[in-house]
């Protein structure tokens, strides 16, 4: 069963339709590990203190804002979340509007909404009305400690909520004047039909399965083709993840063949060769 | 021409691999095989590559086993070579190095074996792979254990512990063999490295033991190496390795394909105790 991120009520008027949170991205991004080109040894990140090189545990460390060149306001984690917005579990619906009226530009990551257990009903109706209608709500709620505008569509019975990025997030063109158009320029009206004609040509129904990542792709094969082949670096295996351990073992072995050294002195001076020539022996047949 | 310079031809690797296979093929039954592939022979490397899938174009006969081959290969179809068919179709294919893994690829978490790869950073050499060889001996005496030296049939030498017993796993051998090679390195800082660094190597003998690990194959025994002549890792005796190391004798321990056929005559298999001695580590 997938895991909810984040639970909560959806709530407009009198309705209150308690929901779970899913993400409905699954990143697919392959994570590449910085090692030494030579032996292979994986690079390490260390926070140390400017000017040292004395490593800095994390609970030393604190948030700070720079408001000139080295002179810090820092900011303590309590400081931090007295100011966080309340932490209310509703997805508080303002608005009904249509879809087409909403930029692309402004949507951020989609989400699906789950019934919470019991809430099966009411999550239908409220889905259906939805579709019925065909608005989509617009919403606000507090999520991993940011307030969210949210868009939430109905689609085949189930609930998607987008995230959206607030106006003043969005760069206005007139923003970018010196490199993007403004205004537009003169063209002649054949080159525009001919343009025109070519997206005609090109046009289909959309279909997202057609357009695959193919840089990873061709990623993961490059990945496969080194990992069979011989360019494989293995990292040094010095680099365990557990230091300590092998002196312990070594002083261990150390002492274990001194002790037995001792054990066999008064019988014998040096160890018995025998089971290594009886081996020999039988090899030789 | 596989090995130009020794006039040694794809023909001969083949019939050297024929008449060896009696011996070698104990030693590669069940466990899953990288290959060494020299298409264009020894002395192109950009053409060599070692080939971890069984090439998809195998006979039906030739047998596979299913390994985890890597973080990001995940489960692989190795090849397994069990008779003399297999072994000569790989001969054929110039697959000159056969690397098996240390494990029967029906217990791929389950060595047979604790392998050292003693490795001489020059100007060291094979000699000085001999008095660490005999030190490790040594030290596996006092625990009662036998162990097997043979040459890697490139620079160095290498000694096998059998185990050959069902409790063992490669989470036991790894560090035993770590803490193996780091003992002789404090004991003799001067003349043995534990660390792979090819910098610090100079004049030592590097104790590999990071070959105790599932991932890893180690050059089997009797299999040629790609060298200037067609040398193979061959088994040798203690006394011969006592011999080399007193009579500084690096040339002693150094077979081409027609001595280790003759070795073989003269003495059978120095190794077959490897395939059935049963050893357990001491704990520590």
């Amino acid at each position: 069963m997938a895991r909810a991120i984040w639970t909560g009520t959806i709530s407009f008027g009198l309705l209150n339709v308690p929901v779970r949170l899913y993400s409905a991205v699954a990143r697919r991004d392959i994570a590449l590990r910085q090692i030494r080109e030579s032996d292979g040894a994986r690079i390490r990140n260390r926070r140390i203190a400017e000017g040292t090189d004395e490593e800095v545990p994390y609970g030393e460390i604190v948030k700070a804002f720079e408001i000139t060149a080295d002179r810090y306001v820092p900011l303590s984690k309590d400081e931090l979340e007295a100011l966080a917005p309340e932490k209310t579990r509703a997805i508080e619906v303002q608005d009904f509007v249509d879809l087409d009226q909403i930029d692309p530009i402004y949507f951020d990551s989609p989400y699906y909404l789950g019934p919470a257990e019991g809430a099966e009903k009411a999550y239908s109706l409220l889905a259906r009305a939805m579709q019925e209608s065909g608005k989509v709500a617009i919403a606000r709620f507090v999520f991993r400690n940011k307030e969210h505008l949210a868009a939430l569509r109905p689609g085949d019975g189930v609930l998607t909520l987008t995230t959206m990025r607030f106006a003043d997030e969005v760069v206005a063109p007139s923003e970018l004047e010196d490199v993007l158009p403004q205004g537009g320029q003169k063209v002649a009206k054949k080159e525009v039909e001919m343009a025109e004609q070519l997206i005609e040509s090109l046009t289909t129904e959309f279909d997202p399965a057609a357009y695959s990542d193919e840089y990873r792709e061709q990623l993961l094969a490059l990945i496969e083709r080194k990992a069979e082949g011989k360019e494989v670096l293995e990292a040094p295996e010095t680099e365990a993840p557990k230091p300590t351990a092998a002196p312990d073992l070594m002083s261990a072995l150390e002492e274990s063949i001194a002790a037995v050294k001792e054990k066999r002195r008064p019988a014998k001076r040096k160890p018995p060769k025998k089971p290594a020539k009886k081996s020999r022996a039988k090899a030789k047949k | 021409m596989l090995y130009p310079e020794a006039g040694f031809s794809k023909g001969e690797v083949v019939d050297y691999y024929a008449k060896v296979a009696g011996a070698i093929v104990p030693h590669l039954s069940g466990r899953a095989v990288t290959l060494r592939r020299f298409p264009e022979g020894v002395d192109d490397l950009d053409a060599a590559f070692f080939e971890k899938r069984c090439p998809k174009h195998r006979p039906k006969w030739v047998k596979t086993a299913r390994v985890e081959a890597g973080p990001h290969a995940g489960k692989i179809d190795f090849c397994v070579c069990d008779s003399l068919p297999t072994l000569i179709w790989m001969a054929q294919l110039a697959a000159i190095e056969l690397h098996p893994s240390l494990s029967l690829s029906r217990a791929p978490k389950r060595p047979t074996v604790l392998a050292f790869d003693l490795d001489p950073g020059p100007p060291a050499d094979i000699v000085e792979c001999c008095r660490v060889g005999l030190r490790l001996k040594e030290m596996f005496d006092h625990f009662g254990l036998q162990s097997f030296p043979k040459t890697s049939g490139s620079k160095g030498l290498q000694v096998y512990v059998p185990l050959n017993n069902k409790n063992t796993s490669y989470e036991i051998t790894k560090p035993f063999a770590k803490a193996i090679a780091q003992l002789l390195e404090k004991q003799t800082p001067d003349q043995v490295v534990s660390k792979m660094k090819k910098e610090e190597r100079e004049g030592k003998v590097f104790v590999d033991w990071s070959q105790n690990h599932q991932r890893k194959t180690t050059i089997s025994v009797y299999s040629l190496r790609a060298r200037k002549h067609p040398t193979a890792s061959t088994p040798v005796t203690w006394d011969e390795v006592t011999h080399a190391a007193e009579k500084d004798d690096a040339d002693s321990l150094v077979f081409e394909a027609g001595e280790v056929l003759e070795r073989l005559e003269q003495h059978g298999d120095l190794f077959a105790p490897v395939l059935e001695l049963e050893q357990e580590l001491p704990e520590l």
